[in-house]
Protein backbone atom coordinates (compact mmCIF):
# COMPACT_ATOMS: atom_id res chain seq x y z
CA UNK A 1 0.00 0.00 0.00
CA UNK A 2 1.06 3.53 -0.94
CA UNK A 3 0.39 6.05 1.33
CA UNK A 4 0.54 9.91 0.49
CA UNK A 5 2.61 12.61 1.70
CA UNK A 6 3.16 16.21 1.06
CA UNK A 7 5.74 17.56 -0.73
CA UNK A 8 8.98 18.92 1.12
CA UNK A 9 8.65 22.32 0.43
CA UNK A 10 11.81 24.66 0.51
CA UNK A 11 11.74 28.17 -0.62
CA UNK A 12 10.21 27.65 -4.39
CA UNK A 13 12.00 24.03 -4.53
CA UNK A 14 9.65 20.72 -3.63
CA UNK A 15 10.58 17.36 -2.93
CA UNK A 16 9.78 14.05 -2.41
CA UNK A 17 12.56 12.63 -0.66
CA UNK A 18 13.19 13.91 2.50
CA UNK A 19 17.03 12.39 2.97
CA UNK A 20 19.54 15.20 2.12
CA UNK A 21 22.60 13.59 1.32
CA UNK A 22 26.15 14.92 1.33
CA UNK A 23 29.27 14.24 -1.49
CA UNK A 24 31.78 14.30 0.80
CA UNK A 25 34.78 11.60 1.73
CA UNK A 26 33.56 8.48 0.14
CA UNK A 27 35.99 5.92 -0.93
CA UNK A 28 35.47 6.65 -4.48
CA UNK A 29 33.37 8.32 -7.04
CA UNK A 30 31.59 5.41 -8.47
CA UNK A 31 30.62 4.51 -4.59
CA UNK A 32 29.64 7.80 -4.13
CA UNK A 33 27.58 7.73 -7.20
CA UNK A 34 26.04 3.87 -5.82
CA UNK A 35 25.03 5.40 -2.66
CA UNK A 36 23.13 8.32 -3.99
CA UNK A 37 21.18 6.14 -5.97
CA UNK A 38 20.48 3.89 -2.90
CA UNK A 39 19.67 6.68 -0.89
CA UNK A 40 16.53 8.04 -2.47
CA UNK A 41 18.33 11.48 -2.07
CA UNK A 42 16.86 14.11 -4.52
CA UNK A 43 19.26 16.75 -2.96
CA UNK A 44 22.82 16.47 -2.93
CA UNK A 45 25.14 18.79 -0.70
CA UNK A 46 28.61 19.69 -2.34
CA UNK A 47 31.68 21.85 -1.31
CA UNK A 48 32.94 25.21 -3.05
CA UNK A 49 36.92 24.93 -3.21
CA UNK A 50 39.56 25.69 -6.10
CA UNK A 51 39.63 24.09 -9.13
CA UNK A 52 42.85 22.42 -10.10
CA UNK A 53 44.43 23.99 -12.84
CA UNK A 54 44.74 21.68 -15.83
CA UNK A 55 42.60 19.08 -14.34
CA UNK A 56 39.01 18.35 -15.93
CA UNK A 57 38.05 15.36 -14.13
CA UNK A 58 35.24 16.91 -11.44
CA UNK A 59 33.01 15.29 -8.94
CA UNK A 60 30.28 16.30 -11.56
CA UNK A 61 31.16 13.80 -13.94
CA UNK A 62 29.50 11.09 -11.53
CA UNK A 63 26.46 13.40 -10.46
CA UNK A 64 23.36 13.61 -12.46
CA UNK A 65 22.38 17.38 -12.49
CA UNK A 66 19.19 16.64 -14.20
CA UNK A 67 17.93 13.95 -11.06
CA UNK A 68 20.00 15.62 -7.82
CA UNK A 69 19.32 19.45 -6.85
CA UNK A 70 22.78 20.36 -5.68
CA UNK A 71 23.07 22.41 -2.52
CA UNK A 72 26.64 23.82 -2.16
CA UNK A 73 27.23 24.61 1.32
CA UNK A 74 29.45 27.19 3.33
CA UNK A 75 31.54 24.22 4.80
CA UNK A 76 35.28 26.17 6.16
CA UNK A 77 33.88 29.25 6.88
CA UNK A 78 34.49 31.12 9.92
CA UNK A 79 32.95 34.55 9.42
CA UNK A 80 30.16 35.61 7.57
CA UNK A 81 31.90 37.33 5.22
CA UNK A 82 33.31 34.24 3.93
CA UNK A 83 30.27 32.60 3.98
CA UNK A 84 28.93 35.25 1.95
CA UNK A 85 31.83 35.46 -0.69
CA UNK A 86 31.72 31.56 -1.03
CA UNK A 87 27.95 31.72 -1.44
CA UNK A 88 27.69 34.20 -3.95
CA UNK A 89 30.70 31.95 -5.61
CA UNK A 90 28.59 28.95 -5.93
CA UNK A 91 25.20 31.01 -7.06
CA UNK A 92 27.75 32.08 -9.96
CA UNK A 93 28.19 28.40 -11.50
CA UNK A 94 25.07 28.50 -12.91
CA UNK A 95 24.08 25.10 -10.74
CA UNK A 96 21.88 26.04 -7.84
CA UNK A 97 19.97 29.06 -6.62
CA UNK A 98 19.72 27.50 -2.45
CA UNK A 99 22.94 27.66 -0.48
CA UNK A 100 23.66 25.82 2.78
CA UNK A 101 24.90 28.37 5.04
CA UNK A 102 27.48 27.07 7.86
CA UNK A 103 29.55 29.60 9.56
CA UNK A 104 31.64 27.95 11.88
CA UNK A 105 33.00 28.76 15.57
CA UNK A 106 36.25 26.29 15.64
CA UNK A 107 37.88 23.80 13.86
CA UNK A 108 37.53 21.25 17.05
CA UNK A 109 34.09 21.53 17.83
CA UNK A 110 33.11 22.69 14.08
CA UNK A 111 29.64 24.12 15.89
CA UNK A 112 28.23 27.03 14.15
CA UNK A 113 29.00 30.59 15.44
CA UNK A 114 25.17 31.70 15.69
CA UNK A 115 26.17 35.83 15.39
CA UNK A 116 28.11 35.45 12.44
CA UNK A 117 25.60 32.67 11.12
CA UNK A 118 22.57 35.00 11.57
CA UNK A 119 24.57 37.94 10.04
CA UNK A 120 25.25 36.10 6.98
CA UNK A 121 21.17 34.73 6.20
CA UNK A 122 20.20 38.33 6.92
CA UNK A 123 22.55 39.10 3.54
CA UNK A 124 21.91 36.15 1.49
CA UNK A 125 18.64 36.28 1.99
CA UNK A 126 18.27 40.37 1.31
CA UNK A 127 20.42 38.87 -2.45
CA UNK A 128 17.79 36.37 -3.00
CA UNK A 129 19.33 33.52 -1.73
CA UNK A 130 17.26 30.62 -0.65
CA UNK A 131 18.83 29.49 2.62
CA UNK A 132 18.94 26.72 4.18
CA UNK A 133 21.14 27.19 7.56
CA UNK A 134 23.45 25.38 10.02
CA UNK A 135 22.40 26.09 13.64
CA UNK A 136 23.15 24.75 16.42
CA UNK A 137 19.69 23.22 18.87
CA UNK A 138 19.23 26.00 20.50
CA UNK A 139 15.40 27.08 19.85
CA UNK A 140 15.60 30.54 20.39
CA UNK A 141 18.71 31.17 17.83
CA UNK A 142 16.55 28.88 15.22
CA UNK A 143 13.62 31.35 15.51
CA UNK A 144 16.07 34.68 14.86
CA UNK A 145 17.53 32.87 11.72
CA UNK A 146 13.21 31.80 10.67
CA UNK A 147 12.70 35.69 11.60
CA UNK A 148 15.69 36.90 9.11
CA UNK A 149 14.21 34.79 6.49
CA UNK A 150 15.80 31.42 6.04
CA UNK A 151 13.89 28.97 3.95
CA UNK A 152 14.83 26.45 6.29
CA UNK A 153 16.18 25.98 9.44
CA UNK A 154 18.79 22.80 9.86
CA UNK A 155 19.83 22.02 13.62
CA UNK A 156 22.37 19.92 14.60
CA UNK A 157 21.71 16.90 15.93
CA UNK A 158 25.11 16.14 17.39
CA UNK A 159 28.50 17.76 16.08
CA UNK A 160 29.60 17.14 12.39
CA UNK A 161 30.87 14.31 11.61
CA UNK A 162 31.01 12.95 15.42
CA UNK A 163 28.23 10.30 14.85
CA UNK A 164 26.56 11.03 18.60
CA UNK A 165 22.52 11.31 17.02
CA UNK A 166 20.26 13.45 18.62
CA UNK A 167 21.67 14.44 21.69
CA UNK A 168 18.91 16.74 22.72
CA UNK A 169 15.78 16.13 21.35
CA UNK A 170 13.64 18.50 23.37
CA UNK A 171 15.30 20.85 21.91
CA UNK A 172 14.71 19.89 18.79
CA UNK A 173 10.83 19.33 19.60
CA UNK A 174 11.43 23.15 20.96
CA UNK A 175 12.63 24.15 17.59
CA UNK A 176 9.81 22.17 15.85
CA UNK A 177 7.11 23.06 17.88
CA UNK A 178 7.66 26.82 16.63
CA UNK A 179 8.67 26.54 13.55
CA UNK A 180 6.87 28.21 10.23
CA UNK A 181 9.59 26.99 7.86
CA UNK A 182 10.93 22.93 7.50
CA UNK A 183 13.65 21.96 10.07
CA UNK A 184 16.09 19.54 8.66
CA UNK A 185 18.24 17.89 11.50
CA UNK A 186 21.96 18.35 9.68
CA UNK A 187 24.53 16.65 11.37
CA UNK A 188 25.50 13.84 14.17
CA UNK A 189 23.72 11.16 12.31
CA UNK A 190 25.59 7.79 12.95
CA UNK A 191 23.08 5.09 11.82
CA UNK A 192 19.68 4.42 10.57
CA UNK A 193 17.90 4.85 13.98
CA UNK A 194 18.87 8.54 14.57
CA UNK A 195 17.40 8.89 11.07
CA UNK A 196 14.20 7.35 12.24
CA UNK A 197 14.22 9.29 15.18
CA UNK A 198 14.98 12.91 13.94
CA UNK A 199 11.87 11.83 12.06
CA UNK A 200 9.67 11.03 14.16
CA UNK A 201 10.01 14.25 16.22
CA UNK A 202 7.98 15.47 12.98
CA UNK A 203 11.52 16.87 11.55
CA UNK A 204 10.78 17.80 7.60
CA UNK A 205 13.45 16.20 6.59
CA UNK A 206 17.72 14.74 7.88
CA UNK A 207 20.88 15.47 6.19
CA UNK A 208 23.69 13.22 6.70
CA UNK A 209 27.02 12.70 5.06
CA UNK A 210 29.78 10.78 7.19
CA UNK A 211 26.82 7.83 8.71
CA UNK A 212 26.77 7.15 5.03
CA UNK A 213 30.32 7.87 3.14
CA UNK A 214 32.42 5.73 6.21
CA UNK A 215 30.00 3.25 7.17
CA UNK A 216 32.02 -0.57 6.01
CA UNK A 217 29.32 -0.73 3.28
CA UNK A 218 27.89 2.71 2.11
CA UNK A 219 25.73 1.60 -0.64
CA UNK A 220 23.99 -0.59 2.16
CA UNK A 221 24.32 2.42 4.89
CA UNK A 222 22.56 4.22 1.84
CA UNK A 223 19.55 2.17 1.50
CA UNK A 224 19.24 1.90 5.46
CA UNK A 225 19.26 5.71 6.03
CA UNK A 226 16.69 5.56 3.51
CA UNK A 227 14.31 3.51 4.53
CA UNK A 228 14.81 4.67 8.16
CA UNK A 229 13.66 7.93 6.61
CA UNK A 230 10.55 6.81 5.51
CA UNK A 231 10.01 4.84 8.61
CA UNK A 232 10.21 7.51 10.93
CA UNK A 233 8.39 9.57 8.72
CA UNK A 234 5.41 7.38 8.56
CA UNK A 235 5.64 6.59 12.33
CA UNK A 236 5.37 10.55 12.80
CA UNK A 237 2.25 11.01 10.73
CA UNK A 238 0.64 7.57 12.35
CA UNK A 239 0.81 9.24 15.96
CA UNK A 240 2.56 7.32 17.94
CA UNK A 241 0.92 5.87 21.58
CA UNK A 242 1.71 7.58 24.69
CA UNK A 243 4.38 6.08 26.89
CA UNK A 244 3.02 5.17 30.11
CA UNK A 245 5.15 3.55 33.10
CA UNK A 246 2.92 1.16 33.74
CA UNK A 247 1.61 -2.12 31.68
CA UNK A 248 -1.58 -2.37 29.30
CA UNK A 249 -2.65 -5.64 28.51
CA UNK A 250 -3.22 -6.11 24.63
CA UNK A 251 -5.87 -8.86 25.00
CA UNK A 252 -8.73 -9.09 26.76
CA UNK A 253 -9.31 -10.01 30.29
CA UNK A 254 -9.59 -13.61 30.64
CA UNK A 255 -13.46 -14.14 31.03
CA UNK A 256 -13.78 -17.89 31.77
CA UNK B 1 52.56 39.75 -18.08
CA UNK B 2 51.42 37.98 -14.69
CA UNK B 3 49.19 36.74 -12.62
CA UNK B 4 48.04 34.81 -9.50
CA UNK B 5 45.56 32.06 -10.40
CA UNK B 6 44.32 29.95 -7.41
CA UNK B 7 47.40 31.12 -5.26
CA UNK B 8 50.07 29.79 -8.18
CA UNK B 9 51.94 32.80 -10.54
CA UNK B 10 50.99 32.64 -13.86
CA UNK B 11 52.43 34.19 -17.22
CA UNK B 12 49.68 34.72 -19.67
CA UNK B 13 49.13 37.04 -22.57
CA UNK B 14 48.58 40.81 -22.04
CA UNK B 15 44.81 41.35 -22.87
CA UNK B 16 43.31 37.76 -22.44
CA UNK B 17 39.74 37.57 -21.35
CA UNK B 18 38.25 35.83 -18.23
CA UNK B 19 37.06 33.20 -21.43
CA UNK B 20 39.93 32.62 -23.00
CA UNK B 21 42.06 32.27 -19.65
CA UNK B 22 39.46 29.22 -18.70
CA UNK B 23 40.29 27.45 -22.04
CA UNK B 24 43.95 28.25 -21.54
CA UNK B 25 44.14 26.42 -18.40
CA UNK B 26 40.96 23.86 -19.07
CA UNK B 27 38.71 24.91 -16.77
CA UNK B 28 35.07 23.73 -17.44
CA UNK B 29 33.47 26.95 -17.41
CA UNK B 30 30.03 25.56 -16.98
CA UNK B 31 31.18 24.16 -13.81
CA UNK B 32 33.17 26.78 -12.63
CA UNK B 33 32.80 30.34 -10.99
CA UNK B 34 35.65 33.29 -11.05
CA UNK B 35 36.56 35.81 -8.52
CA UNK B 36 38.64 38.73 -9.69
CA UNK B 37 39.98 40.94 -7.35
CA UNK B 38 38.20 39.86 -5.05
CA UNK B 39 35.08 40.58 -7.12
CA UNK B 40 32.99 37.30 -8.75
CA UNK B 41 32.41 38.24 -12.65
CA UNK B 42 29.14 36.82 -13.78
CA UNK B 43 29.20 34.66 -16.34
CA UNK B 44 27.87 36.50 -18.99
CA UNK B 45 31.21 38.81 -18.50
CA UNK B 46 33.30 36.58 -19.34
CA UNK B 47 34.00 36.99 -22.47
CA UNK B 48 34.78 40.84 -22.43
CA UNK B 49 36.42 41.42 -18.95
CA UNK B 50 40.30 41.34 -19.80
CA UNK B 51 42.85 40.09 -16.90
CA UNK B 52 45.37 43.05 -16.51
CA UNK B 53 49.14 42.07 -14.88
CA UNK B 54 49.00 41.66 -11.14
CA UNK B 55 45.46 40.50 -11.14
CA UNK B 56 44.52 37.85 -8.82
CA UNK B 57 41.80 35.09 -10.04
CA UNK B 58 40.19 32.36 -8.27
CA UNK B 59 38.14 29.77 -9.87
CA UNK B 60 35.96 27.73 -7.64
CA UNK B 61 34.09 24.38 -8.36
CA UNK B 62 32.09 21.91 -6.21
CA UNK B 63 33.92 19.26 -4.21
CA UNK B 64 32.83 16.26 -2.26
CA UNK B 65 31.26 17.90 1.44
CA UNK B 66 28.21 17.23 3.21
Amino acid sequence: MEFVDKKLKIGKFEFTSRLFVGTGKYPSPDIMAQALDASGAEVVTVAVRRAKINESESLLDYIDTKRYVILPNTAGCYSADEAVRVARLARETGLSEMIKLEVLGDERTLLPDPVDTLKATTVLVKEGFTVLVYTSDDPIVAKRLEDAGAACVMPAGSPIGSGQGILNRNNIRMILESAKVPIIVDAGVGTASDVTIAMELGSEGVLLNTGIAHAKDPVRMAKAMKLACESGRLAYLSGRIPKRLYAKASSPEKDF
Amino acid sequence: MRITLNGETKECPTGITIDKLLELYNFDKYRTAVELNSHVIPRKEHSYQIVKDTDVLEVVTFVGGG
